[in-house]
């Protein structure tokens, strides 16, 4: 440890366990915190050490500081219960997490299994069991993970197991593994070409998905839109990943990762740029 | 070293929170006035933290009720109220530092003296002022982190609720954020 002049600081054994000790009183609440008891030998302590003193005081003392609220004017708070009584109708609670990603997965298998059918199966016969296995487990496992992750970001106050970001960038990463490890490198013919129909067909699959995923999402209260734009556009675009993945018949390493991954980051960055467009451009400015 | 501990439960008023927002959720209009009078000073503390004046404060805080309003269907009962409380406040407090920055850019700024001379809250008590003192010594997501820990009491789960974090993530800021308490007061006493 070095003291604001860098210099090294020695820190006996007796300040190193009420360091320990007060990283334990963190992890309480407050009112734990407030009631926490010291034994006569660390209370011993911090009578001679004043750094020890002054650390037990901000956390063990801190909250008693909410005894020292800060009030509206009373005006303020009588036109914000006059606004809130203005509009209070019953409400129905929202549906858990799980059932809004489950709602979400649904959308996702009722627009991706119709579209595999209208559009043929080709790529299915060109995949090895191996490759068909590893390839729809990324699949499947990024559409419940994108669509655990809108459920959580549409309820405030809900314990996010898995970050947005993460998810996101799980997905992006599972795909590429996947499809580097499992699908032969092979010369690209028409590479352009075969691609850029494979690129403008995800993209129309993965356009009509997004509005119904927006429609989802509309119904919770969402807090941070960029990621959310990301994490909505990652699923939409991995709709029309999946749907390619088994109607398109070049199935190579190249094309796969260029192409059809292609589909989900176009979808991301148009998913965060529509939602910074609606923040920035449209909303009304102060 | 031994330390012994007490734990004590969650604090009554908090423990009537969830049963206050079914009430709200289902059209009570009594529930509308204890909400504001149980939260208010909270989130008046949470919102004004970090400088900002008692009128922006004020703006920030009409704003948050407003979204809090329009989401209350987002609220499942019975799980806690401050972390759904909090998780609305912080966005409304980051949109709030969102549309300053973009009239700060748009307008020649003038300083306002009355507002300047006049934070969000007088604080004459010496302890408080340590406190904040101390807490603008962090950077700002761990001043978040520790405002809430300390602050309003909650666990670390809560806070993760709150944050749209980790319980980790929320652990890992507050640790940091106490090495780096730990470096000032050892900075001080040298």
């Amino acid at each position: 440890m070095q003291s604001g002049a860098g210099m090294p600081v020695a820190m006996s054994d007796e300040c190193r366990q009420i360091d320990l000790e007060l990283d334990r009183a963190l992890s309480q609440n407050a009112s734990a915190r407030l009631t926490w008891n010291m034994s006569e030998q660390a209370l011993a302590h911090l009578r001679k050490c004043e750094r020890c003193r002054r650390l037990n005081h901000w956390v063990l003392d801190g909250a008693a500081l909410t005894t020292q609220p800060t009030e509206p004017a009373p005006a303020v708070a009588e036109a914000v219960r006059t606004l809130m009584k203005q509009s209070l109708s019953p409400v129905t609670p929202q549906s858990s997490p799980r059932v809004l990603a489950a709602q979400f997965l649904l959308v996702f298998l009722l627009f991706s299994a119709p579209m595999i059918g209208m559009m043929g199966t080709e790529g299915l016969h060109e995949m090895k069991l191996s490759q068909l296995f590893g390839i729809m487990t990324i699949l499947v496992c990024g559409a419940a993970l994108l669509s655990f992750s809108l459920a959580w970001q549409m309820s405030p106050g809900s314990l996010h197991r898995v970050p947005p970001r993460i998810a996101v960038i799980t997905l992006a990463t599972g795909f590429l593994a996947a499809t580097a490890v499992l699908f032969p490198w092979q010369e690209p013919q028409s590479f352009l070409e075969r691609g850029w129909s494979c690129l403008k067909a995800g993209l129309l699959m993965a356009a009509p998905s997004s509005l119904l995923f927006w429609v989802l999402v509309r119904r919770g209260h969402t807090l941070a839109s960029g990621i959310l734009g990301a994490s909505l556009g990652a699923l939409a675009g991995l709709v029309g990943a999946s749907v390619l993945q088994f109607t398109c018949n070049r199935q190579d390493a190249m094309h796969l990762l260029v192409w059809h991954g292609g589909v989900v980051i176009v979808s991301v960055v148009l998913g965060v740029a529509i939602s910074w467009g609606v923040n920035n451009l449209l909303r009304p400015r102060p | 070293m031994p330390f012994s501990q007490t734990h004590s439960s969650v604090r009554p008023w908090e423990a009537e929170l969830p049963a206050l927002m079914v009430r709200y959720q289902h059209g009570d209009p009594e529930a509308v006035d204890e909400l504001v009078r149980k939260l208010s000073g909270m989130l008046m503390q949470f919102l004004g933290a970090f400088g900002l004046s008692r009128a922006d404060t004020e703006d920030l805080f009409q704003e948050c009720w407003i979204r809090i309003h329009n989401s209350r269907h987002t609220y499942r009962p019975p799980e806690p109220v401050l972390p759904w409380i909090f998780a609305i406040a912080r966005h409304t407090r980051l949109d709030g530092y969102r549309k300053r920055r973009r009239r700060e850019n748009r307008e020649l700024l003038v300083p306002v003296l009355a507002e300047l001379a006049a934070p969000a809250t007088e604080a004459p008590d010496p302890d408080l002022t340590e406190f904040r003192r101390m807490l603008e010594s962090l950077p700002e997501s761990q001043q978040e982190v520790i405002f809430m820990l300390k602050v309003t009491g909650m666990s670390l789960e809560e806070v993760a609720r709150a944050t749209s974090s980790t319980v980790g993530a929320i652990k890992q800021k507050a640790h940091r954020a106490y090495e780096k308490l730990r470096l000032v007061l050892e900075g001080e006493r040298k």
